[in-house]
C-alpha cells in the first residue's frame, strides 16, 4: 500500500470535443465539448481530473438470474462537477486552456476535492493508489456517488444502491432487494 | 353357622380386595387424563393416526399449490407475506394489475417472454423468432412489456432481459390456461 499527497491545479481547461471518459458492456461516462476540468496533482503530475458540464453516466445496474432480472439501468445527466482518478492522458491533448468561468468552477472544484480527498472516502489529503478509475458523482442528498470500474470489475455505491459486478456474479443491494448471483444461480432477498 | 359367617367374611375380603384393585386402576386412569396423555380416539390408534396424518398432507397440499408455480425452467416457492388472518399484506392495486395483464393480453408479448425465458435477446434475435412480425410492431410491443415491468433493456448492450416479475407473470400465464384446459377436458 502506498500513500499519496493529492492537490487541485489552478488551471482551469476546456475540452474542445465530446470524450468518453470510460465504456464497457456495463456502463460509460461520457463528456460534451465545452467541459471545463481542473486536474488533479500528484508530484506535480496529473492524476485525474473534476469537471463540470454536460455529461451522461450510464450504469445498467441489472443482475440476471435464474428466476429473471432484478434492477435497472442507471442514466445520470452530469451538469455538476464531478470528478475523475485515473485516466489523466485524455484530457490535455483535448483541451485548452479556458478564459471565462473559471472562478465560480474552481471554488465548487476545490469543495468536491476536499469532500473526497479530505473528507470520509479517503481521509488526511491522502488516497491509497490504485489502478483503474475513481468517479464520484455529488447525489442529490449532498453526498458522493462512487463508481470504480477495473477491468470487469465494477462498484458502483449510491444513495439507496450498491452494485458490484465481475463477469458473471453480481451483488445488488436496493431498496426494494438484495440479490447475490453467480453465473445465474442466486438468492434473492426482498 | 359360625362356618358360614367365616365363609361369608372370606368373599367379602376378596370383594374388597377387588374393589380396592379397580379402584386403584380408575385413579391410575384419571392421572393419566389430567396429564393429557389419555386420548379418547373412539377407535384402533392406527385409524386415528392415518385420520391425522391425511388431514395434514391435504392442508400442506393445498398450501403449495398457492405457492408454488411449475414452469418450463423448474420449480420456483414463492414466498408470501401473509397476516395471521390469511390477507394479503397490501391491498391489490386493480388499475396497476389491469395494466400488466393487458401488458400481458397479446399473443407475439406472450411469444417475447417466452423467447427470452431461455436468456437475454438482442432484438435481431427477437426478430427472427418472431418473423411475421414487423420490427416497428416488435419494438411497440417491447415497450408495452418494459412499461409494465416485465422486461427491462440494457443499456449500453441493448439486450432485452425478462424480469423476475416478467417471470412469474407468463408462468401464471400458463398455468391459467393450463388450469382453463383441464376444466375444459372434465
Amino acid at each position: 500500500m502506498t500513500w499519496h499527497h493529492y492537490d487541485l491545479s489552478n488551471t482551469v481547461l476546456r475540452t474542445n470535443e465530446r470524450l468518453n471518459l470510460w465504456k464497457s458492456d456495463r456502463g460509460s461516462v461520457d463528456i460534451e465539448k465545452d467541459t471545463l476540468a481542473v486536474a488533479i496533482m500528484l508530484n506535480e503530475k496529473s492524476e485525474g481530473y473534476i469537471f463540470r458540464g454536460n455529461g451522461k453516466m450510464i450504469l445498467d445496474a441489472i443482475v440476471e438470474t435464474d428466476q429473471g432480472a432484478v434492477g435497472k439501468p442507471i442514466e445520470q445527466q452530469l451538469t455538476a462537477p464531478f470528478l475523475m482518478v485515473g485516466n489523466p492522458e485524455i484530457i490535455e491533448p483535448r483541451s485548452f486552456s479556458a478564459v471565462t468561468g473559471e472562478q465560480d468552477f474552481l471554488m465548487k472544484a476545490q469543495d468536491l476535492f476536499n469532500e473526497f480527498f479530505r473528507g470520509e472516502h479517503f481521509g488526511s489529503g491522502c488516497h491509497h493508489h490504485h489502478e483503474g478509475f475513481v468517479f464520484a458523482f455529488k447525489n442529490d442528498s449532498g453526498k458522493l456517488d462512487l463508481l470504480i470500474p477495473h477491468g470487469s470489475k465494477i462498484v458502483y455505491k449510491a444513495n439507496h444502491l450498491v452494485f458490484i459486478s465481475d463477469e458473471d456474479e453480481a451483488i445488488l443491494k436496493s431498496p426494494e432487494h438484495m440479490v447475490v448471483s453467480n453465473h445465474g444461480r442466486c438468492i434473492v432477498l426482498k | 353357622m359360625s362356618d358360614d359367617i367365616r365363609e361369608e367374611m372370606k368373599k367379602l375380603k376378596e370383594e374388597m380386595a377387588s374393589l380396592k384393585d379397580q379402584l386403584k386402576e380408575v385413579g391410575r386412569g384419571e392421572r393419566r387424563h389430567r396429564h393429557g396423555l389419555y386420548v379418547d380416539i373412539g377407535g384402533p390408534v392406527h385409524d386415528y393416526m392415518d385420520d391425522v396424518l391425511q388431514s395434514v398432507a391435504e392442508g400442506v397440499h393445498g398450501e403449495l399449490a398457492k405457492s408454488i408455480f411449475i414452469g418450463p425452467g423448474g420449480t420456483r416457492i414463492v414466498m408470501r407475506g401473509r397476516q395471521p388472518n390469511g390477507k394479503s399484506e397490501e391491498p391489490i392495486d386493480l388499475a396497476r394489475a389491469a395494466g400488466i395483464m393487458s401488458a400481458l393480453g397479446h399473443e407475439h408479448r406472450l411469444r417475447i417472454l417466452n423467447e427470452l425465458i431461455a436468456g437475454g435477446k438482442y432484438i435481431n434475435e427477437l426478430q427472427e423468432k418472431l418473423s411475421e412480425i414487423t420490427t416497428s410492431t416488435l419494438s411497440s410491443h417491447l415497450n408495452v412489456l418494459e412499461e409494465a415491468g416485465l422486461v427491462v433493456q440494457e443499456k449500453m448492450r441493448g439486450r432485452y432481459l425478462i424480469t423476475m416479475p416478467g417471470r412469474t407473470a407468463y408462468e401464471m400465464a400458463a398455468k391459467i390456461t393450463s388450469f382453463v384446459k383441464q376444466g375444459e377436458q372434465q
